[in-house]
């Protein structure tokens, strides 16, 4: 659009032109001329906001403050091996606010730890002479390689000696991993995965939980004591999966992981007489590795007897 | 032009800006300032390299909630921080003088366009460009883009966008240094967009005026030629700060420009911001009855009246074309003050308060111009017509006075908050060096605006204050501010705040006191935790609560609290509402529940004078029947209150028929939405670096009551947001059904009371801060939602 200027003497069309410039010129500061008034006759809206409010109304007299003065926390002695996934301890969710801490101590069995700590599953370059693998019969397992065994269902018992320095078990809900001088059974059965560790001492027995009902955002890495039993089940876990029928004395149970997952102490000793492959194995007369493997499961019997006694043990009938 | 009168006129001009601008020398740095003078610390002692990046990447290399393109503004933030570094006062003075200097280029920008449109050659048009830059210097709604140093982009944008216009007007007519000229106008428009991106309007602006442009000047070459260039350089500088920013789109980011292209429409239609830029006052400090708008009122119904007898009295055939010139002028200036308001539209709205107003400072230009030709006849012959001009001159006279006062009074704003923010940071520097060893300060209710000027908007605003030039050492390690999750808003975390008052040996809890600008210890808690409180409805009060002329009708309820309650007992209050919300039609008169409750005096201060700025409310539904829960624990008023005995509820806009007043219950947040119990700050904090991964608690064992009855068994959903959106989580609403857009993560978690889940920084691709959202649901009803912000960062 053009808004052209005339000049000179004008001409019947360009008169006509400059009637229709005057007339829009005239529009305009006639619309503008408005648009002035009209702005000086608006409001401005302004948003609502709080208060004043009028003249207060007489303020009833609150009953005398108790002054609360903050508790002054004692310092915590925690236990020695803190479990902070617990989540369904109340007491560890808001430590704060609840000075008196109650912790199973079937958690001192287990310890959460960063993923980083489970050892990759990358070629292990090692002796695979000392990595034994039991099983019961009507087990489903298979090897991949010499030092991990990837189990379907069934029992298991693997032992790893030095100069042997790792051995894997992948099971249905995770990998196990099981560093030198470790003795331990897993078992799958029934959507149950069973860990019980017989000699592994330190943290020689990890267990990352990364699939089944522990996939996601909920994938705990946690190491297992010797001594220490991990029951995870892809349904809650009830007493017959803590506690079965099988002979074994245990104590101290504690459910974590929203009930997929739970921890007890057994017997090494009680495991030892009633757990039908390691009767079996003690019936056996020849087998350097399975000798290795019950001496060394009987004194840490032994051990754990004397360091954290024997009172409460017992075995569901 | 004679030098004595430009001479004159500049030295008038410089007077009138000192008297309207003079106390903005005073303030302190605000808000976004703080920004600039961390990031230019590090350029002039660490990497200087670091100004050039800006060039070649969004501005402070930020692309949280901003993502500019502004290299040349830092450039003289630079040169200022050369010269003066920590010191407000010399920064303030390079604003003035920017602001002296488009006041200079309307003069003669003013006097170019006259000649351009042969209004009248020779002095009286002087006059006119006089009123022009006179009205500029001190229009009352350029008190943000003067007071505040960070709207210097305005001000540089301005200063060659002027330059480049003036330089193509020369072109027009100077014969040997015509190419010169044009060279000028370019590179004064690259310029103009590398100081802020509203000079893109510059090439329509230029079309427009050779579009209009006088017959004789037709004649030259074709307007495509003219344009070409212009639009050219703006191609470039596209694809030049597409490449640089990594979008073309830029501006406000993150939720906070979802926030803003969604209100658009509402917020300069339909609530009328746009009428602010007329009545230019703070309603802070001139409220609404002021005389001072008045005048205001009277002077542009007089302007408007004049313009309308100018039109129809003068008959003078020499005066028709005159007229008729400046008709063509005035329809000129109009549209180019739409074309330099269009891309800022988008970006601001205008408060009350003036907030904002920073965007009309270059679309003021051309209305300051078109004001003064069309109310001040260029030329006078005849009697008739010198009175006309006489009434002009002293219309404009009133107006520029009346801005003079009115900017004046909008500065104190600026001042007031740069001296405010100044204590702050001073009190700061004292708190934490009385601090035990091993004890942070945690405080809050830090001002994000004091009367209208911007002071705390984001967390980086805090810890630009905290660190060198301005502070000796960087104190951000000794301070937790609770007010940014991560931006300001009129919430804190219940969470935090209660885990930092219960720990008085690690945290020393202080607020900010608005009323004595002083920190101070909140009320202590009192203990009365088993305590059952009753809401008794104590009948209507009506008007007492000043809803402002916003909503047409409001109605009030008053009830009383028996026992009265304490801010930690009750974090949400139920409004079992049977009110029908009006059907309007305008959006902005939608209708709202506001919650008030009285606030006593704090201890040691007599009088109350700062107004509770931030109010519970929530956006009533057109169902008839409906039960909203409203988060009240969470506002920082609520809990600097040491006892509640006494609530006010304010409905907006529902429909006439009476109804009962709505029953009121408070209750615990546990008990209508899942709780993450973490052990640190809400504002939580993961390294990109790092292979930890965070493990996050949460709690729905509270809500059995809530949920049971409603059908199956809900599901439990985990949702993480894209970097810096945020989907209401800044009013900590308990049900709310908007689903994320565009969600990085959604998870289903095992379905228990208690649990946690991990989240590892190798989760998310970038650095940023992100929504992480834990939903309640049955079926897609959502039962209860918590919101929590988590930091990504990538520092060793």
């Amino acid at each position: 659009m053009s808004i052209q200027d005339t000049e000179g003497k004008a001409s019947p069309s360009q008169s006509t032109s400059q009637r229709k410039y005057s007339t829009v010129s005239n529009t305009i500061m006639l619309v503008l001329a408005a648009g002035l008034v009209a702005l000086a006759m608006s409001y401005p809206k302004h948003t609502a906001r709080g208060g004043p409010y009028g003249q207060p109304d007489p303020m009833p007299t609150p009953p005398p403050p108790q002054v609360f003065t903050p508790p002054v926390i004692p310092p915590v002695v925690r236990p020695p091996i803190v479990v902070p996934t617990d989540v369904t301890n109340v007491n560890l969710v808001n430590p704060i606010m609840v000075p008196n801490i109650q912790i199973s101590p079937a958690l001192s069995g287990v310890q959460l730890l960063p993923d980083s700590q489970f050892p990759p599953m990358d070629k292990v370059q090692q002796n695979e002479d000392w990595i034994t693998i039991l099983s019961v019969e009507g087990s489903v397992f298979t090897k991949p390689n010499g030092y991990t065994v990837d189990l379907k269902s069934g029992e298991i018992i693997v032992s790893v000696k030095s100069p042997s320095k790792i051995a894997f078990v992948i099971t249905p809900f995770g990998t196990l991993a099981l560093s030198a001088n470790s003795d331990a059974l897993v078992s799958f059965k029934d959507g149950v995965l069973r860990v019980m560790n017989f000699d592994g001492d330190g943290m020689a027995l990890k267990a990352q939980l990364d699939k089944g009902p522990f996939a996601g955002p909920a994938d705990p890495t946690v190491t297992l004591a010797c001594g220490y039993e991990l029951v995870a089940a892809r349904e809650k876990i009830t007493r017959t999966e803590l506690r079965p029928k099988d002979g074994i004395t245990r104590r101290f149970a504690k459910v974590l992981e929203n009930g997929h997952l739970a921890v007890s102490e057994f017997s090494v000793e009680s495991a030892l007489k009633n757990c039908a492959m390691l009767v079996d194995l003690s019936q056996k007369v020849s087998g350097v590795k399975e000798r290795r493997m019950l001496s060394d499961m009987s004194k840490m019997a032994a051990v754990l007897n004397y360091k954290h006694g024997t009172e409460g043990f017992s075995a569901d009938k | 032009m004679p030098i004595s009168k430009g001479l004159a006129a500049f030295l008038c001009l410089t007077a009138l800006l000192l008297l309207g601008f003079g106390n903005t020398l005073t303030p302190y740095f605000h808000c976004d300032d703080f920004l600039h003078t961390a990031y230019l610390y590090r350029v002039f002692h660490s990497d200087f390299w670091l100004l050039a990046t800006n060039f070649f990447s969004s501005w402070l290399q930020d692309r949280s909630f901003y993502n500019f393109f502004r290299p040349l503004t830092e450039l003289s933030l630079a040169l200022d921080y050369s010269l003066y570094e920590g010191q407000a006062r010399g920064y303030h003075l390079t604003n003035l003088l920017l602001h002296l200097l488009n006041c200079l280029l309307v003069f003669k920008l003013s006097t170019a366009l006259a000649a351009r449109y042969q209004l009248s050659p020779g002095k009286s048009c002087l006059l006119n460009a006089f009123f022009a830059s006179a009205l500029f210097a001190v229009l009352g709604s350029h008190s943000e883009a003067v007071a505040w140093i960070l709207s210097r982009s305005d001000l540089i944008c301005t200063v060659f966008y002027l330059t480049s216009l003036l330089c193509f007007l020369k072109s027009e007519s100077a014969g040997s240094h015509k190419q010169l000229f044009k060279v000028l106008a370019g590179a004064a428009f690259s310029l103009a967009l590398m100081a802020k991106e509203m000079a893109v309007s510059l090439p329509f602006t230029i079309t427009l005026l050779s579009l209009t442009r006088p017959a004789q000047k037709q004649k030259q070459s074709p307007v495509w030629k003219t344009i070409l260039p212009y639009f050219l350089l703006l191609g470039f500088y596209l694809i030049w700060r597409s490449l640089s920013i990594g979008t073309i789109y830029g501006s406000y980011s993150g939720s906070l420009g979802e926030i803003m292209r969604a209100s658009m429409w509402e917020r300069w239609f339909l609530s009328a911001e746009l009428l602010r830029f007329f009545h230019p006052f703070n309603i802070d400090l001139i409220d609404e009855g002021s005389p001072l708008r008045s005048v205001l009122r009277l002077v542009l119904a007089g302007c408007g009246l004049l313009v309308l007898l100018i039109q129809l009295s003068v008959r003078n055939p020499g005066y028709e074309k005159q007229l008729s010139s400046r008709a063509r002028l005035i329809f000129t200036l109009l549209a180019f003050i739409l074309l330099a308001a269009l891309p800022s539209l988008q970006i601001l709205g205008v408060t009350a308060n003036m907030t904002g107003g920073r965007i009309a400072y270059l679309p003021s230009v051309p209305a300051v111009m078109a004001l003064s030709f069309a109310v001040l006849l260029p030329q006078a012959t005849t009697r008739s017509a010198s009175l006309l001009r006489l009434a002009g001159i002293l219309l404009l006279t009133l107006l520029t006075a009346i801005n003079t006062v009115t900017v004046r009074i909008n500065n104190m704003a600026w001042q007031a908050a740069g001296e405010r923010i100044e204590t702050i940071g001073k009190d700061l520097q004292v708190q934490t060096k009385a601090l035990r060893e091993g004890q942070k300060l945690v405080i809050f209710n830090l001002p994000d605006q004091y009367q209208g000027a911007h002071c705390f908007t984001t967390r980086g605003t805090l810890e630009g204050l905290l660190k060198p030039p301005l502070q000796e050492n960087d104190l951000n390690a000794q301070i937790e501010a609770l007010d940014f999750q991560p931006l300001y808003s009129g919430f804190i975390s219940y969470h935090d705040y209660s885990l930092a008052r219960s720990r008085p040996d690690r945290y020393k809890v202080l607020y900010f006191d608005a009323d004595d600008a002083a920190f101070r210890p909140p009320p202590l808690p009192v203990y009365n935790q088993d305590c059952q409180a009753t809401i008794i409805p104590a009948g209507a009060s009506d008007k007492v609560y000043k809803a402002d002329s916003f909503y047409k009708r409001s109605r009030t309820y008053r009830y009383t609290i028996a026992p009265p309650v304490t801010p930690e007992q009750f974090q949400i209050l139920e409004v079992d509402c049977r009110h029908e919300a009006k059907d309007t039609v305008r959006a902005a008169e939608r209708s709202y529940i506001f919650v008030d409750w009285k606030q006593p005096h704090p201890p040691g201060n007599s009088a109350r004078t700062t107004k509770p700025t931030r109010r519970p409310y929530i956006e009533l539904s057109k169902a008839l029947k409906q039960r909203l829960y409203l988060p009240v624990s969470g506002y920082k008023d609520w809990q600097l209150t040491p006892c509640i005995d006494s609530l006010y509820l304010t409905i907006t806009e529902v429909e006439e028929k009476e109804a009962a007043p709505p029953k009121l219950r408070l209750l615990k947040e546990a008990q209508v939405a899942p709780i993450i119990t973490n052990t640190a700050f809400s504002n939580m904090e993961m390294k990109r670096s790092s292979t930890e991964a965070l493990e996050i608690s949460y709690d729905i064992s509270g809500m059995k009551d809530f949920y049971q009855g409603q059908g199956d068994q809900p599901d439990l959903f985990l949702e993480i947001g894209k970097p810096y959106c945020y989907s209401y989580h800044y009013e900590r609403r308990p049900q709310d059904s908007t689903p994320l857009k565009a969600p990085l993560l959604v998870q289903k978690l095992m379905p228990a009371d208690k649990g946690s889940f991990k989240l590892s920084a190798s989760q998310f691709n970038e650095e940023g801060c992100y929504q992480v959202r834990l939903l309640l649901k049955n079926q897609e009803k959502v039962l209860g939602m918590a919101s929590q912000p988590l930091f990504i960062t990538v520092k060793p």
